[in-house]
């Protein structure tokens, strides 16, 4: 009777719950797959997690680390110094594309590290680019060249033919002039919600980027109605997840993807 | 293919139910890359090899997403050490799941392990157990760009815990 009791009791809790509706949010995956996800098969930023991400029902883009070499090419790598994640060290500004085309991640499969030119743009039409273009060389302490990395953004027609949806991240406000005539969404990222506010009054970025932690559902609503975009990330656990699309952003930077498909569909 | 593991999950089964050796109920909980699953199963002892199959789900995806993951595998291990109260000898184990990610899309995810290892059980009619496996994972998801199945392949390793009761 009393196992009865229980069986009935956590099919009414497994069957029984309402499912929100968030149409309104679209899934984007972080580094593709997740960044430092125990679950995911691949490394975040490689080709491979593009690929499977891209393929994915329900993946509606991919969020990737843009950072300049030495020859000026664009390379997919999300920490600062080489040897965090890679069997090499260094910096990526302060190193060249033969090289770097050498590097590989420290996982089992140790997959390359990947070059912006290798982006199979096709697997992207319908779908979300956002671009996270890093704009500190950690190396030399310095500020990138930003004309060198807007030359390299007008090197792929693809980007700039509006054929895709571009979203560029950035968390330097002054570059913004330098990006505002190409047909990309810009959104400002930042840690404060008070610095978020003062720097969409000042800047006409199109939204913001915040951790799921540093915004309110409040918050989200207030910049809806001041016609700003909120990107959310860090979201990880099927509870963070949960809470993330409740305050209905614009787009949801996912570590880990599937559960985030799942809490959606 | 889930056919072809379906009738190599019975087949297993059936050689176990088929012999007049110690048999033992089975429940643990398990971790791999995947998600924690819950298992209970039933072994069977033939001299020093045992047999065993099981069926689970994941907990997160099941109980805290509401999508039911379930699983069924199929163990064997020779039991290098065979006392009374101690068993330990190396295992190998075959897992196959399904997951249906996208609940708006009928292609379901499947997922499919080979591993070895070990497993060491200890105690006489109330067992503890404990296997870990090294295993090669491959995914089959339903890749929407290239409108076929894909597979995507990893190492992980299944670690296992769990209470069993001889009879």
């Amino acid at each position: 009777m009393r196992f009865k009791m229980c069986f009935w009791g956590l099919l009414l809790c497994v069957g029984c719950t309402k499912n929100e509706n968030f149409s309104d949010v679209k899934i984007i995956g972080h580094g593709a797959v997740g960044l430092h996800n125990p679950s995911s098969i691949y490394h975040d930023n490689s080709g491979e997690a593009i690929d499977y991400a891209l393929g994915q029902a329900g993946c509606e883009g991919v969020e990737i680390d843009v950072q300049l070499s030495k020859d000026g090419s664009f390379w997919l790598f999300h920490d600062p110094f080489l040897e965090q994640e890679t069997n090499e060290s260094g910096c990526i500004p302060q190193l060249n594309d033969l090289f770097l085309s050498h590097v590989r991640y420290k996982t089992l499969k140790k997959e390359r590290l990947f070059r912006f030119a290798e982006l199979d743009f096709s697997r992207l039409k319908n779908k979300t680019l956002m671009l996270d273009l890093r704009h500190y060389d950690y190396c030399a302490e310095a500020i990138i060249d930003v004309q060198k990395v807007v030359d390299q953004l007008t090197a792929f027609p693809a980007l700039i033919n509006g054929d895709l949806e571009v979203i560029v991240l950035l968390n330097l406000k002054e570059w913004y002039p330098h990006f505002q005539d190409f047909p990309f969404a810009m959104y400002y990222y930042t840690d404060a919600y008070s610095d978020a506010v003062s720097t969409v009054n000042e800047v006409p970025f199109d939204g913001v980027v915040m951790r799921n932690n540093a915004i309110r559902k409040e918050e989200v609503n207030w910049m809806h109605s001041h016609g700003k975009k909120v990107i959310i990330f860090e979201v990880r656990s099927p509870k963070g997840i949960k809470s993330a699309f409740k305050k209905h952003p614009d787009y949801l930077v996912t570590d880990d993807l599937k559960a985030t498909i799942i809490e959606k569909y | 293919m889930l056919k072809v593991w379906i009738l190599f999950f019975l087949s297993g089964t059936a050689v176990c139910f088929g012999q007049a050796n110690r048999a033992t109920f089975n429940v643990g909980l398990e971790y791999n890359q995947q998600d924690f699953f819950l298992n209970a199963g039933y072994t069977k002892q033939l001299k020093r090899f045992e047999l065993g199959a099981a069926v689970g789900v994941g907990v997160n995806r099941t109980f805290f997403q509401q999508r039911i993951f379930p699983k069924m595998q199929l163990q064997g291990t020779y039991q290098v050490v065979q006392s009374e109260m101690f068993r330990i000898g190396p295992s190998f184990a075959v897992h196959y799941g399904g997951l249906n990610v996208n609940a708006s899309s009928s292609k379901l995810t499947y997922y499919q392990f080979y591993g070895a290892g070990y497993q060491l059980v200890v105690g006489k009619r109330f067992q503890g157990f404990q296997s870990t496996h090294f295993c090669r994972m491959t995914e089959y998801f339903f890749d929407t760009f290239e409108g076929r199945y894909t597979p995507a392949s990893s190492w992980i390793f299944s670690i296992q815990l769990g209470g069993r009761y001889a009879f």
